[in-house]
């Protein structure tokens, strides 16, 4: 119990696709916080400090970009991992400048979960040291 | 010397030879009756000899038939000791007796108490009491007293068989009789040894008992009817002569078959009966028969040369006095000179002599009779001649004056007509009442009315009435006839004594001449010109016009040869020329040159007509200039060039017909899509030519009736390993009448195919409009769905690291262990399987049809094709399915590439993914078909013209129908089963050949004969992908 619980913060407007990664990654001992919007996470981003954010890119509100936009504007040490649904999108410049951008994108349905769980991991111990 | 030829008189050879012939013939008919007789009477005593002896032997078979029966009885009776054996034995006995003698239908065993003592039958009820019953009496007071019985026949009433009985007596040792056997003997069982009986080749025998009952005989139905035959002669003999016990001659009698037969019969003793023999009297007399045909062959080959030899001898007697008939003949006939031959017997000879004393002397008398006649017939004649020659002179006078074609009229001195002709009152139609009244006045003023001018006529009379004149005038009728009035005084010894006058009709002479003037002035004036040629080519005559157009006189022409004229011919070929005239019934018509005297050559066309009179042959050529009608000619010739020209240069098969569907025109483009030349097409039948086109004849002909233009467009065809396809339109024609219409075909193959593909990509862009927006709709529930399902297979499954499974296990009171097991056993992760699989197929489809959507994105490098090929085999024969026997490995492969190809600038994975998908249909589709051998032909080639690296690759499977082959690129068009394939493969395929690449793809293939798909890709690239 000595491994610190990491945190993730889900946004995605589909419940099922929520739940179905925040099932995933409890029972794998992560600490989850779920948000249907983009508006809603930012909300919650005031009160808790996820190591990681799953984002959907086509929300009901504020779409995926904007809302990472918005929340690098809080927070800067989070690791950021875009989960999508459109075939066409593809990551904005702007954002893969930043750090905790991952370049990979997750096109739902992800085929392999445990993949996320790798690649935000990884990133979060990437950002770590910088927070050191 | 006259035959009376009323009285019918033989000729002395006939006679002769007739009474010799008939003498002979009757010596040897009496020799031969005697000779025939005697050799009958022979015969006869012969046939009777032999016959008798047959009946004998027939005679002594029967007999034998019932004596071996006895015999048997009686070997029965001592062997068996039936006299003492117990009734069982001979009741074993008579069994066996039974078995070995089939004729025995009965067998009894009596005591002399008449009590059954032992029995054995054929029947199942035993009938020996209905024949004791029958027989008993008299059988046993004659068995008793130790004699043997034979019964007379009786008919079984359900067999019809005819029967017998017969008993014998049973005595012991001592003699005494003890018992009596009695058998009921079956007759049937003769039957065959009586028909076997030889009587001949042709006879037979039969037996009969003392009552005439027919018993035994070849014809059995006769003897099962029962018949009697006491009316034949032989068998009432028998009947009457109960004594006679020996052979008895044979006779001719009728047989019993009702034909006449030598017959005879021989009695038996036991039992009573007779055997009949019969021999056919014809196979009896044959011997007697055959040599009364040679007496009688014999006999008429004498008589015949008997006859001959009496000919000879009567002729040799005859001959002399033959002679002498001959002799007298000539003789009566007149050949008075003759001598008579004196030759032949004494009396023949006198005979002629006295002949020729008699005919000297005739002779002697007839020659001074002779002399007389000579006389007086030479007077006669004197005088006849001198009549005749009156008359003959008088007649040639008048026929002179009748055959003359001028009307003669001769006037007296009194103005009498003294003589005139038929023809005189023929051309002046004088009626003949006032000719007989002979007055000139009359017949003048008859005649006056008809004439013109009949002043001037009766002047002209008075005139040389007056005068003594000849003279010469012509006269003229009102009806237009023309006489010629010729007129001289008639002088009787110089005094004149009247006036000759002859009329001559010349009225066709001058209408002739007329016609002949005529004539020459049309032979002057012709618009032709006119040649008359003699035979040797020598121009005799010429009309006014034939001299202008060469530029000679007519007179310089006269002198002129046809080979001076005409330079096509010369002195050498002109006898065959007009030889050809002569053969062509000497009419001849033809084009050549004719040289004017200025050396200018002039085209003439020349009419030739043959013509002869007095015995030569001249030529009239009637010659037309036809400069003018050469330069139109030339002018034609030279417009239809040009217009044919034009036809021939069209891109389009151009074809012309006729109303009734004859091919007139043929240009060159339809000489080289059919290759057909225009000569063996001209006149055909359309249809004939172009077969695939005949239901475009109806076209045609409603196209020529209405007037319209038909348009007929992508008609299909399949020529060679493709399809074709053409637009055929149809115009009709209206110039001048000349109906028909012309068809023009056009091939637009290309165009259509260019079409397909455009239908094509229009398609493939809206499903990838569809797609883009619907994969994100899709994805996201099924996001759902997968993720889920694989949670819940992390939760359930064996993953003991989750520590909130275990502690929920707890919880519920189980463990981890216990719910594996249960899952396991509920087979819950294969459902789960089932459901990310499901998930996976989905998200696969709606991924394809992303391609669709995504525009060219990926990395676009130069890459060898054939590199790329070769990896692609590799990567695909890796590609196997045990399940259904399917693997890569085992296709024949053929790479056919060419040398220095230029690389390509491409997508590498997904011109891989392009191929794969090719070569994996193809495969599966040889596998599923079967094909012993599969094959796959891979080329590859630079199209220079194009700039583009053509890839084919070509199975030899099953192939593709017309309709998949034009649906094959659709997306979700598969003819795959479902499940098997999700129809995109090929659509995505052709997407990305065309649609990223700019690239063509393609599919060649019949049914049956593989299929080929081709790709090109452009050397260049993309285009945009260049500009940019």
């Amino acid at each position: 119990m000595n491994v610190p619980v990491k945190k993730v913060l889900i946004v995605d407007d589909e419940m099922f696709v929520r739940q179905s990664l925040a099932d995933y990654f409890e029972d794998r001992l992560w600490c989850t916080i779920e948000a249907e919007s983009g508006e809603q996470a930012l909300e919650i981003l005031d009160r808790e400090s996820p190591d990681g954010v799953i984002v959907d890119i086509r929300l009901g509100g504020m779409d995926g970009d904007t809302f990472i936009r918005e929340a690098y504007k809080k927070k800067t040490t989070m690791a950021f991992v875009i989960c999508t649904g459109s075939p066409e999108y593809n990551v904005p410049k702007d954002l893969l400048e930043r750090t905790g951008v991952h370049d990979q994108i997750f096109r739902k349905p992800i085929k392999n979960m445990g993949e996320v769980e790798q690649v935000l991991s990884q990133m979060i111990e990437n950002l770590k040291p910088k927070k050191d | 010397m006259e035959v009376d030829k009323t009285k019918k008189s033989w000729s002395l050879t006939a006679t002769i030879a007739l009474a010799f012939g008939v003498l002979s013939s009757v010596v040897l008919l009496i020799f031969s009756c005697f000779e025939m007789y005697f050799h009958y009477q022979t015969e006869r005593q012969n046939i009777v000899v032999k016959q008798q002896l047959i009946a004998r032997e027939a005679a002594t078979k029967v007999a034998n038939f019932v004596q071996v029966k006895f015999s048997k009885l009686d070997s029965a009776v001592m062997i068996g000791e039936l006299a003492t054996a117990p009734i069982k034995e001979q009741e074993k006995i008579l069994g066996i007796l039974l078995g070995r003698e089939a004729a025995f239908r009965h067998l009894v065993l009596l005591d002399p108490g008449h009590q059954e003592l032992a029995k054995a039958s054929r029947l199942s009820q035993s009938s020996w009491k209905t024949f004791m019953e029958r027989f008993g009496e008299d059988l046993i007071s004659q068995v008793m007293t130790g004699h043997r019985y034979f019964s007379s026949i009786y008919v079984d009433l359900v067999t019809s068989e005819p029967l017998v009985v017969m008993a014998v007596p049973v005595t012991d040792v001592f003699g005494d009789i003890k018992r009596l056997l009695i058998a009921e003997l079956n007759l049937k069982f003769m039957w065959d040894l009586v028909d076997r009986l030889k009587v001949g080749d042709t006879g037979y025998a039969y037996v009969v008992d003392r009552k005439g009952n027919l018993i035994a005989y070849g014809d059995t139905a006769r003897v099962l009817r029962g018949e009697r035959l006491d009316d034949l002669q032989s068998v009432s003999e028998f009947i009457h002569n109960p004594m006679n016990r020996v052979d008895t001659a044979a006779r001719i009698c009728t047989g019993i078959s009702g034909n006449t037969v030598v017959g005879t019969y021989v009695a038996l003793e036991t039992p009573d009966w007779a055997v009949m023999t019969e021999l056919p009297i014809k196979e009896a007399y044959r011997q007697v028969m055959r040599n009364a045909m040679l007496s009688v062959c014999m006999l008429l080959v004498m008589a015949i040369s008997a006859g001959l030899v009496g000919i000879l001898v009567a002729r040799r007697l005859a001959l002399p006095l033959l002679d002498l008939t001959e002799t007298s003949t000539r003789i009566s006939n007149g050949d008075i000179g003759l001598q008579a031959a004196v030759r032949g017997p004494v009396e023949v000879v006198s005979l002629a002599s006295a002949f020729n004393k008699m005919t000297q002397r005739l002779r002697t008398m007839l020659d001074m009779e002779e002399e007389r006649s000579r006389e007086l017939a030479t007077e006669v004649e004197q005088r006849k001649k001198a009549q005749e020659s009156l008359q003959e002179s008088n007649s040639v006078l008048q026929a002179t004056l009748e055959s003359t074609q001028d009307g003669v009229l001769v006037i007296g001195e009194n103005g009498q007509i003294s003589l005139h002709n038929k023809r005189f009152s023929e051309i002046w139609s004088i009626p003949e009442d006032l000719l007989i009244k002979g007055e000139d006045r009359l017949i003048v003023d008859y005649v006056l009315p008809q004439l013109v001018d009949p002043e001037q006529f009766t002047a002209k009379i008075n005139e040389l009435y007056l005068s003594s004149d000849t003279s010469l005038d012509i006269l003229h009728f009102k009806n237009g006839q023309i006489l010629e009035r010729f007129s001289c005084p008639l002088q009787k010894q110089s005094r004149e004594t009247g006036r000759v006058w002859f009329f001559r009709d010349i009225t066709e002479r001058i209408q002739r001449e007329e016609s002949l003037r005529i004539t020459q002035f049309s032979f002057d004036r012709a618009a032709v010109g006119i040649y008359r040629v003699r035979s040797d080519g020598k121009i005799l005559e010429v009309n006014d016009k034939a001299a202008e157009i060469l530029g000679y006189t007519k007179e310089e022409m006269s002198r002129l040869f046809i080979f001076d004229i005409d330079p096509l011919v010369d002195r050498e070929n002109w006898e065959p020329l007009w030889k050809t005239l002569n053969e062509q019934n000497g009419l001849d018509s033809f084009e050549t040159i004719h040289r004017s005297k200025d050396g200018r050559d002039t085209p003439v066309e020349i009419n030739s007509n043959l013509l002869e009179y007095g015995g030569q042959q001249y030529s009239i050529a009637f010659t037309l200039d036809i400069s003018e009608r050469k330069r139109a000619e030339e002018e034609l010739r030279k417009l239809r060039n040009y217009l044919s020209n034009i036809i021939n240069s069209m891109p389009s098969s151009l074809v012309g017909v006729d109303e009734k569907g004859n091919i007139t025109q043929w240009n060159r483009t339809v000489e080289k899509v059919t290759g057909i030349p225009a000569d063996k097409a001209q006149g055909r039948s359309f249809s004939d030519i172009l077969p695939w086109m005949a239901s475009e004849v109806k076209n045609i002909s409603k196209s020529i009736r209405s007037q319209q233009v038909i348009h007929d467009r992508k008609r299909s065809r399949l020529q060679g390993d493709g399809t074709l396809y053409e637009d055929v339109t149809i115009y009709p024609l209206v110039t001048n009448g000349v109906e028909g219409a012309v068809i023009r075909i056009d091939d637009v193959t290309d165009k259509v195919r260019l079409e397909e593909m455009m239908i094509q990509s229009e398609k493939m862009l809206s499903v990838g409009g569809l797609a883009a927006g619907m994969a994100h709709e899709i994805n996201n529930p099924l996001a759902g769905m997968m993720q889920t399902a694989e949670v819940m297979t992390s939760r359930l499954g064996d993953n003991f690291y989750i520590p909130a499974n275990r502690r929920a296990a707890e919880a519920a009171g189980t463990t981890m262990d216990s719910i594996q097991t249960f899952m396991n056993e509920r087979e819950i992760p294969r459902m789960l399987d089932t459901i990310k699989e499901s998930g996976r197929r989905v998200a696969a489809i709606v991924e394809n049809m992303l391609s669709f959507a995504r525009k060219s994105d990926a990395m676009v490098s130069s890459h060898s094709i054939e590199e790329l090929l070769n990896k692609t085999l590799e990567l695909a024969s890796t590609d196997y399915d045990l399940k259904k026997h399917y693997d890569f490995k085992l296709i024949n492969i053929t790479k056919e590439y060419e040398a220095n190809l230029p690389t390509v600038p491409c997508e590498r994975t997904k011109i891989q993914q392009v191929l794969l998908n090719i070569f994996r249909n193809g495969a599966q589709a040889m596998q599923e078909a079967a094909v012993m051998v599969p094959r796959l032909i891979l080329r590859a080639r630079y199209e220079r013209d194009r700039d583009m690296v053509c890839i084919e690759i070509e199975d030899n499977g099953p192939g593709i129908d017309e309709e998949v082959r034009k649906r094959i690129f659709e997306p979700f068009f598969t003819s795959k089963p479902v499940g098997v394939g999700t129809g995109l493969g090929l659509s995505v395929s052709y997407f990305i050949i065309t649609e990223n690449h700019d690239g063509e793809m393609a599919v060649e293939s019949h049914p049956g004969k593989g299929a080929k798909f081709i790709i090109r890709l452009p050397v260049g690239g993309k285009r945009n992908e260049c500009s940019s």
